[in-house]
This record gives C-alpha cells, structure tokens and sequence, in this order.
C-alpha cells in the first residue's frame, strides 16, 4: 500500500516523474484551493464590516477619542 | 540530466534562483518595517496585517494562474489578428506553468508526461519551475507591497488584497509577458527593454497606486483648507530607515533573480552555431554579467542616495528613498550601462521624481503616504525612456531583428504605467468605491485602525489585574 512511490532504490529514479502522494488528482486540487480562495476574500469583506459597525460605536467613548488626539497620535506603544 | 555538465548547469540554475528568492524575502521584511514606521501608532498593527496578508493571497492566485498567464499571453494585445502576432498567435500553450500540471510540484524529470512537453523540457522544468515561479512571485509581492505603502491608513483591507490579487498575479504578469519575455510582442514589435523591471514591476505599481489614490482620497487632514499640504511623520524613522535598508539589501537578490546565471549562447538552445559560450543573460536572453550589473546596482543606489540628499537637504526619508528610486531610475538598462552612466541616469531620475512627488501632491492633492508613486513609478517611467536613447539601437533579443529605440520605450512606458497600471486601477478602485468598500469609516480613520486591538489590551489588561489583585488581597498585601 502507498499513495505514491514504492521505491526509490530500485534504479529508476531517472523514469520517475511527480512523487508526490495521489498523483492525478490535481484537478480536484486545484478546485479547492480556488474556492477557499474566493471564500476568503468574502469573509474578510464580511468580517470588516462587522468589526467597523463595532468600532463606530465604541469612538463614542470621549475620554477614547481624546487619547487618539493627543499630539503622538496614538495610544500604543511603538 | 543525463551528463554531468548539463545536469550541473540545470542543478546551479536550480539553486541559484532559490537563493535569489531567499534573498528578496528581505524585501517585504523592509516594506513591512517600513510601513508600519511611517503609519501613526493608532494604525500600526493593521498596517502590518495589510501587507503580511498581501504574500499568502497573492501566492496561491499567482500559483492558480499568475504564472500561467506568463507563458500563454506573449502575444498580447493582438490575439488572433492575423500580421500583428508573434509565434502564430493566439495563446501559447504553457503545459509546465497550469496549476493542475505535475510539473507545478515535486518531480524527477522523467518521461514527458504530456506530448506539449520534450523529454528535455520535462526535465528541465522538473528542476526549474518552482524556483523559476516563486522568482517571479516575489516580484508579484513587490508590486502589491509598493501599492500598499501609499493608501496606508484609509483603505480597507478586504479591498486592498484584491486590488492586490489583480495587480500581482493578472496585470504586472500580463505586462511581463507582453515586455519581459524573450518572445514577448513589446521586444518584437518595440523593441522594448527593461532588463531590471523599471516598467514591468516598478512604473505599472507607481500607475496602479496613483490610480487607487485618485479614487481614495487623501488622510483626515492631510491638507489645509488652502490645499497646502501637511506633514504627517513617520512615528518610527529606526523603522523606515532599517525597512529601506533591508528593501536595498533584498534588491540585490531582484537584480540576481533577473537574469538567467548560465547559458551556452552559441549552445543548440540558442544561437546553435559553431563554439561554445557559457555567459549569464538578461530575461531576453540577451549576454550580460553579474560583475557588470553589481558595478551598475552600486553605483545606481550611490547617485539616487547622493541626489535624495541633495534635494532634501539631509532628509534621512527622502535619502533612503532616494536611493532606491536611483537604482529603479537606472534598472531598464544597466544590464549595459557602464557605471558613471548609471550614477548619473539614477541621480537626474531622483531629481525627477522629487520635484513630480510635490508637483503631483499639491496640483491634485494626491497623498501618497511613502511617494511610491514618484519613487517606482515617475522613476520607473523615466528610467525605461532613458534606456531608449542610452541604448538605441541596440538588438532587443537576439533572435530578432527589433532594436531598442526612444520611441518603443516610450510607447513601452506608458503601456507600463497607465495602460496596464492607471486604468486598471482607477476601474477597479472606483467600482469597489462604488459598492461602499474601498475607504475605511470616518470614525475609525479618527480612532485609528487598530482600536480592535486596543480594545481587546484594555480588556486582558483589566482581566489580569483583577485576577493579581485578588491573590494580593488573599495573601493580606491589600
């Protein structure tokens, strides 16, 4: 039993050619690799909206806001 | 692989262009520093976040197919129309370069797997592809993080990684088959030359940035009421600084990734005539040296670094990147150009882009957070119209009959920077404008990016110090 190559001590190394495991299924590969893909970028659009609403609200909070307008711009450290 | 010296040829190949990828991972260790140094420290995390996310996204498209796209479209714009295509037209077969193809994975070269492919070819590719591809994806890297500098601090990520997935693996890749191939339309039919990418990665992300900038708009305050810019500093100028160190430091591995280390240029894959000639050549196969191209690269860096100074008076922003749009400035040609050339190409590109980078920013209030677009694209632009008078005449490959000529490289350069960099950019920009995604709510420009984060310290902070609080109180200190 292997997914791919049985030997590579039996002087054949030169007619060998992918040796990765489950040879042929590239196709399926692929097809998956682009919907996670596509996927992901929907995500990340979906979950910065949300964390957006999320932080439009929590400006309100003045004591906040006048940290950020500090003159080092910030409120963490470098 | 079947003698030793063609399998040492292909093994040194192999390793050497694995080594230039090692080394131009520095770059986007410098973007990265970089970046996050000159964003305010409300913004730095996401900063960093922006263009780390960048590398795997444009990593698996250029994988599904950036580096297809490479081989099939040499023949450009003129697909099918019969007189105007090179090789027959239409698109080129790229049996080694489809994400589905066992060449785009571990493989010992033997018997070709598909009648496209040589017994020859399979082996060659076998060792090749995949230092060959990350090579080209690095620079993929290189156009997104170059765009990524400039629209810090207002862009939403979601849509600067497809904006990035666009230009890294489809617009720059499209442009390096059609200018950056040995058999690409541009060398045919312009005699383009861009040996060291001063169009093909750095004019069409200087475009591309200029074109989402446009469209996004400036930071919350950039500019008075009177439209007279302010300054927002660099909150970290150890971090720029060391970032363009390390940018200049993974330039070297760029320049190496460029050329082909060693070929027979009279071999039968080449010229086949009589005799051999082992030299290394340019992506147009074209000879050229490693000894030369380091005099140039030096040299190129020295004139930007000697001009950024001089037109900053001392800045140490403006110096760095003065170096580094000297050597872009100087790149299209210094595969030939002797070295005082290339210093002086370099310096009078940096005076160039600095007085565009202001020009442009007061003229059309553009806030360019980096000047990445004075420093890859005016540079980049200038630089490849240079080369088309310090090289005129020249043969554009050597299996041609094109010669490198002012008119081809300037064509060449606004192919470069608006045709397949602006436009492009502005479309997509204004579409994912349109749709309410591209800009980041005003409130949390104000707040700074990374409120998430702090939110969440406040949170752990407080959680922690209860938790000490209560164990001081148990043991009586309180």
């Amino acid at each position: 039993m292997t997914t791919g190559v049985e030997s590579f001590g039996d002087g054949t190394l030169h007619q060998l050619g992918a040796i990765y495991p489950f040879v042929g299924l590239e196709g399926l590969l692929v097809l998956l690799c682009t919907v996670a893909w596509v996927v992901w970028h929907v995500w990340q659009l979906k979950n910065e909206a949300r964390e957006y609403n999320v932080e439009t609200q929590e400006i309100k909070d003045k004591a906040r806001l006048n940290r950020v307008l500090e003159p080092d711009g910030g409120h963490m450290s470098a | 692989m079947d003698n030793e010296l063609s399998s040492l040829v292909v093994i040194f190949t192999e390793f050497y262009y694995w080594i230039t990828v090692v080394i131009m991972f520095l770059i986007h260790i410098g973007f990265c520093m970089y970046e996050v140094g000159v964003s305010r420290r409300k913004n730095q995390l996401h900063t960093l976040m922006k263009n780390t996310m960048l590398i795997p996204l444009i990593t698996v498209t250029f994988f599904l197919f950036g580096w297809w796209i490479y081989f099939a479209f040499p023949n450009g714009p003129f697909l099918n129309m019969a007189g105007l295509q090179t090789e027959g037209g239409g698109l080129v077969p790229a049996p080694s370069a489809v994400p589905w193809s066992e060449l785009m994975g571990v493989h010992m070269g033997g018997a070709a797997f598909q009648e496209a492919l040589t017994v020859d070819d399979t082996g060659f590719w076998a060792r090749i592809n995949g230092v060959f591809w990350a090579a080209f994806l690095l620079f993929s890297w290189t156009t997104g993080s170059i765009v990524s500098g400039a629209v810090i601090e207002r862009i939403r990520s979601g849509a600067f990684w497809m904006l990035a997935v666009l230009l890294g693996s489809v617009l720059w890749i499209l442009d390096a088959a059609w200018g950056w191939h040995w058999d690409g339309w541009m060398v045919h039919k312009l005699g383009y030359h861009d040996a060291y990418a001063s169009g093909v990665v750095h004019a069409i992300a200087g475009g591309f940035a200029l074109a989402i900038l446009s469209v996004l708009g400036p930071r919350i305050g950039k500019f008075r009421a009177d439209g007279t810019p302010r300054d927002i500093r660099p909150h970290n100028p150890w971090l720029v600084t060391i970032g363009l160190f390390l940018i200049f430091t993974g330039f070297w591995g760029f320049y190496a990734a460029c050329n082909i280390p060693i070929i027979d240029f009279y071999g039968p894959d080449m010229l086949d005539i009589e005799g051999s000639f082992f030299t290394a050549t340019n992506i147009y196969l074209s000879p050229t040296s490693l000894s030369g191209i380091t005099f140039n690269f030096l040299m190129s860096l020295s004139g930007g670094l000697m001009a950024g100074y001089f037109m900053s008076k001392g800045d140490p922003f403006w110096t760095y990147s003065g170096g580094l749009g000297g050597v872009i400035a100087a790149s299209a040609g210094n595969d030939l150009y002797h070295p005082i050339q290339a210093l002086l190409i370099a310096a009078v590109g940096v005076v160039f882009l600095f007085k565009m980078h202001f020009w442009v920013e007061r003229k059309f209030k553009i806030d360019d957070a980096v000047g990445a677009v004075a420093v890859h694209g005016y540079a980049g632009f200038y630089g490849v119209v240079i080369a088309g008078f310090m090289l005129w005449g020249y043969p554009a490959s050597p299996f041609m009959e094109s010669t490198i000529n002012p008119v081809g490289q300037f064509l060449g350069a606004i192919i470069m920077f608006f045709v397949l960099g602006f436009f492009p950019g502005l479309i997509a920009a204004k579409i994912l404008n349109g749709m309410g995604i591209l800009r980041i709510p005003k409130e949390v420009e104000i707040a700074g990016l990374d409120l998430d984060y702090d939110l969440e310290d406040t949170k752990a902070a407080t959680e922690l110090n209860d938790a000490v609080r209560e164990e001081a109180q148990k043991i009586g200190l309180l």
